[in-house]
């Protein structure tokens, strides 16, 4: 038995090398340029991480049928499921990476940046995101860019306009245990602190509660006049909203823009007085890019889309300018060639989304944010916050 | 709200917390009682029926107590069908206790993404929202409709199953065979029988324990392993077989889980309720009110 | 070839975490649900002990004697508790586990992780891509052989009397909690082992690495390779960790092909136990009664 154990190994091994030699054989010049897609696709985050790829879908089916491709040659958008795990997304990353050959790979959550950013740097591929909020990430690589304001900088915009315009006094947190979390919890206190606004209460939260109940019957019984929502789950938030509003709780909501999500819409009325700072996105805008983006998905999906998938759209379209201009240099699109081109050509865009304004030297970018809020069961602008 | 009133709010909470739990263990506890089984596919079972329920109820339309029924009877022939196929079976083939544990383990990895690849990741849930309004507005006391309710109804439920255990005919014999499965056999009584009617209760009490997470906080596929874990901690805390214990050791642990939060942050919950479990079995095994075997 | 040898390493780490697991699954019979948890105990000191500049072998050793410490003081009530109360344990302590490394961000980084874990090196000598492959594939081999050897002395037969009939054994007059507690500790030590490489090879960790779907992932390489054989789980190992990618020729989507990975997963662990409880390498079992 033991001798027949060594060759069925060796013999299984030998199948698998053979298979992995294949599939590193060089690929021809008319195939298509992979762009990874490293997002939650199942779990608890996945139906955020298959929204926001319906709007980079619609960008790449856009580019592929009517702008002759990106550089001269059609894209493929290559989903990987990261599961918002340091684990998963590692293998899906060499899998995009070694196997698949991506150069620029989208990519998202804080736990996933922070694990595939190292390895982004040692392959030279490029990390492009639209759904990293943290300011852990910032500074984390020159191989990342985000494309989404990180939200510690959204805080100082929305407690001005909530102690100046919507008469909170008494602010509480609830506060998801996580980098983020952290990050923004200290954020809202150092900002209201500054601003001269009386602190109501915290409560500690795990990333998959259900059940706040308990905690929030706590914070509640501290009579705030809003809760700053730090979490990142659509789902979570609402129910935060929903479990408070059961609990009798008449005060308002505030949040960033991870709040704006197709759970959160649902709660319809009970949603009313919740507020979040957003990357400017209207639905109903006039801009020429953002009205054409609208509608087509509106023709693609049968439904309006939101601000993370139009900033979705606006990631494939921005690998397209990069690309386009690469090609027509003779430049091969390498993620060396595409940060050098970024930083060196492009410190702004303006896409579906609004517009960008990139800090290469930390990842980060600045974007006009607006507040919104949930009236009537839909979100709406509520006002500009500056920029 | 004071103090005094926060307390009893907490407490409120973890007894209709507790209702769920011990309801959501009895169901779990039935197997075990039975024949030893670890029924962790019960999760399982859970989440089929709330599925259904939500399905029923959410896009079909039915009243409630109809959708109840159907996910009555969706869990009954679920659970039916792991007792004949899976238990029954293995039993059969000489299975030991880690082949029945791998196999009902299996099975609710297998629900659960079969829950997950049809439904998707992200869980679903009803709204409630008429029946929590507070009864006492103004006192600052949150007692409301829907805590009456599960409460209630689970009283309800353990009294009727108490009652049949006790007089019923097949009541009867379910003991018997719980006591010596072997002298039942002598006296005549089918204990395969016996089991499918046991699998078929234990399957018919998910359903209504499903509706109160539908109702309440909702029901997520990838929460399976922590709901019959928790039902798995509370039969163990009550003691095997034991209907009240399994109601007590529920109570403590929905309790004990609200009122941390007097005192800890609330991360920490899941902690104290396996500490719990683990006093109860360094110090007293068989429950609280189990035979020490 | 790079992502080839990327599952092979990966293969027996698993290999290696599934052997740990044989020794108290096929040897003891005692399920457990919380391989992860020791998995997890060395990959964690391997990360925060090479922030101080310890050398990788030292980082794995202290990691080691921390898990066999820890597992022991939480198995000991529980070694003289029927079987059925041992896995509640184990998923309990690996559900407290990963509640405990979410919180203890001081320590672990919580969610976030620890980043920039340098990789391993053996008495100053860094691996190649290829070379760490053919490591890991020889340390697996050799604690595999340690393990045969080990079956094979008393203390083995011990195990495996305790395994098949507790009560029998204990009646003569053999110390079995004592044994299961060596068992325990012995298998944790090796977990532990394994995580040191995981962290290495991984750069990055995080709790979701070692949650209980890793535990359960672990368990069904053991019974599919067949428990108690030792060998079977380190094949069972490798084409498990090549499987997924078998996988991926198939025509799902995106969205579906995670959770039919994990139902693959549970049909697997479902068939296995159904059809071949002995698993793939395990010796038919004579009918008990």
């Amino acid at each position: 038995m033991k001798i027949a154990k060594g060759t069925k190994l060796l013999a299984a091994l030998s199948c698998v090398a053979a298979l992995g030699l294949g599939a590193t054989v060089h690929a021809a010049p008319d195939e298509p340029r992979n762009i990874g897609f490293l997002m939650p696709l199942t779990g608890g985050a996945g139906k955020l991480g298959e929204m926001m790829m319906q709007g980079s879908v619609l960008a790449v089916d856009e580019i592929n049928s009517k702008h002759n491709g990106a550089g001269g040659r059609p894209i493929k958008l290559l989903p990987e499921d990261s599961q918002a795990t340091a684990r998963v997304s590692i293998a899906g990353f060499k899998r995009l990476v070694d196997l698949e050959k991506s150069e620029v790979v989208i990519t998202g959550w804080t736990s996933v940046v922070s694990a595939v950013a190292p390895l982004a740097q040692s392959a030279e591929v490029m990390l492009i995101s639209a759904s990293t909020a943290s300011p852990a990430v910032r500074g984390i690589s020159p191989y990342f860019q985000s494309t989404w304001m990180f939200d510690d900088e959204t805080v100082r915009l929305i407690l001005p306009y909530a102690k100046d315009h919507l008469g909170v006094k008494r602010l509480a947190l609830m506060t998801v245990v996580s980098d983020l979390g952290t990050a923004l919890a200290q954020s809202v206190k150092t900002e209201w602190s500054k601003l001269g606004g009386e602190f109501a209460g915290e409560e500690v939260h795990q990333q998959d509660e259900s059940n706040f109940r308990p905690i929030l019957l706590r914070l509640l019984a501290t009579k705030p006049d809003a809760i700053y929502i730090t979490g990142s789950v659509g789902r979570q938030s609402a129910q935060i909203v929903r479990q408070s509003r059961e609990l009798g709780y008449k005060g308002k909501f505030l949040s960033y823009g991870a709040f704006e999500d197709p759970e959160v819409k649902a709660l319809g009325d009970l949603g009313e007085n919740a507020f979040y700072a957003s990357p400017s996105f209207e639905v109903d805008s006039q801009q020429p890019k953002t009205k054409a983006f609208v509608e087509a998905f509106k023709e693609r999906f049968g439904r309006t889309p939101n601000v993370h998938q139009a900033n979705h759209y606006d990631l494939i379209y921005i690998y397209k300018q990069v690309a386009d201009a690469l090609a027509e240099q003779g430049t091969e699109v390498t993620g060396k060639s595409f940060r050098k081109y970024l930083v060196e050509h492009v410190p702004q865009y303006t896409g579906a989304a609004g517009t960008y304004r990139f800090d290469y030297s930390d990842g980060s970018v600045v974007r006009p944010t607006s507040l919104k809020a949930l009236k009537g069961g839909e979100f709406v602008k509520i006002t500009d916050l500056v920029e | 709200m004071d103090q005094s009133t926060l307390l009893i709010n907490l407490l409120t909470d973890g007894i209709t917390t507790g209702a769920l739990y011990a309801l959501v263990a009895i169901g779990f506890s039935l197997l075990w009682w039975l024949g030893g089984i670890i029924h962790l596919a019960h999760g399982g079972v859970i989440i089929a029926a709330g599925y259904a329920g939500f399905v029923a109820v959410g896009l079909w339309g039915l009243p409630v107590w109809l959708s109840l029924v159907w996910a009555m009877g969706v869990a009954v022939i679920l659970g039916l069908l792991i007792q004949h196929f899976a238990y029954h079976k293995m039993l059969e083939r000489g299975a030991g206790e880690m082949g029945m544990l791998t196999i009902s383990l299996g099975i609710l990895i297998c629900l659960e993404y079969i829950v997950t690849l049809i439904f998707g990741p992200e869980g679903v849930m009803l709204d409630s929202f008429s029946l929590r309004t507070p009864i006492f507005p103004t006192s600052g006391y949150i007692l409301d409709s829907f805590s009456l309710i599960v409460v209630g109804a689970v009283l309800l439920i353990f009294l009727a199953l108490f009652l049949f255990i006790k007089y019923a005919q097949t009541g009867k014999q379910m003991r018997a065979v719980a006591e010596n499965t072997d002298l039942s056999l002598a006296l005549g009584i089918s204990t395969g029988r016996i089991a499918m009617i046991v699998a078929a209760l234990a399957a018919a009490l998910a359903a209504p324990a499903s509706f109160v997470y539908l109702y309440s906080r909702g029901l997520e596929p990838y929460e399976v392993i922590h709901i019959v874990l928790m039902a798995a901690i509370v039969a163990i805390i009550g003691g095997r077989g034991s209907l009240p214990g399994a109601l007590l050791a529920g109570m403590i642990v929905g309790v004990a889980e609200s009122i941390m939060v007097w005192f800890f942050a609330a991360g920490w919950r899941e902690f104290m309720t396996f500490t719990l479990l683990y006093a109860v079995l360094l110090f007293r095994p068989w429950g609280l009110f189990g035979k020490p075997r | 070839m790079d992502y080839v040898l990327y599952l092979v390493t990966t293969a027996a780490i698993f290999g290696m975490l599934a052997l740990s697991l044989d020794i108290l699954v096929g040897l003891a019979g005692l399920m457990s649900l919380a391989s992860a948890v020791f998995f997890g105990i060395g990959a964690y000191s391997t990360a925060l002990l090479m922030g101080h500049g310890f050398s990788p072998f030292f980082c794995q050793i202290v990691g080691m004697i921390v898990a066999a410490v820890a597992s022991m003081l939480i198995a000991f009530p529980a070694v003289r508790i029927k079987g059925i109360y041992f896995l509640i344990i184990t998923i309990a302590v690996q559900m407290v586990f990963t509640v405990l490394v979410q919180n203890w961000r001081e320590v672990t980084g919580g969610d976030a992780g620890i980043a920039g874990i340098a990789p391993y090196t053996l008495l100053g000598h860094a691996f190649s891509k290829a070379g760490f492959a053919i490591f890991t594939m020889a340390v697996a081999l050799l604690i595999l052989i340690f393990l045969l050897r080990l079956a094979a002395t008393p203390f083995g037969s011990l195990l495996q009397a305790i395994r098949d009939d507790e009560l029998g054994a204990a009646s003569l007059g053999k110390h079995v909690a004592r044994a299961k507690l060596a068992a325990v500790a012995l298998s944790s030590a090796i977990a532990a082992a394994a995580g040191s490489f995981f962290a290495h090879y991984s750069g990055y960790i995080d709790p979701l690495s070692f949650d209980v779907g890793v535990s359960i992932f672990t368990l069904l390489i053991v019974m599919f390779g067949g428990a108690g054989t030792l060998y079977g789980p380190l094949v069972a190992a490798v084409i498990l960790c090549f499987l997924p990618e078998l996988l991926k020729f198939l025509p799902l989507s995106a969205t579906t092909a995670a959770p039919a990975r994990q139902l693959v997963y549970g049909v697997l662990l479902v068939s296995v136990v159904y059809f071949r409880p002995q698993g793939l390498f395990g010796r038919t079992p004579t009918k008990k009664k």
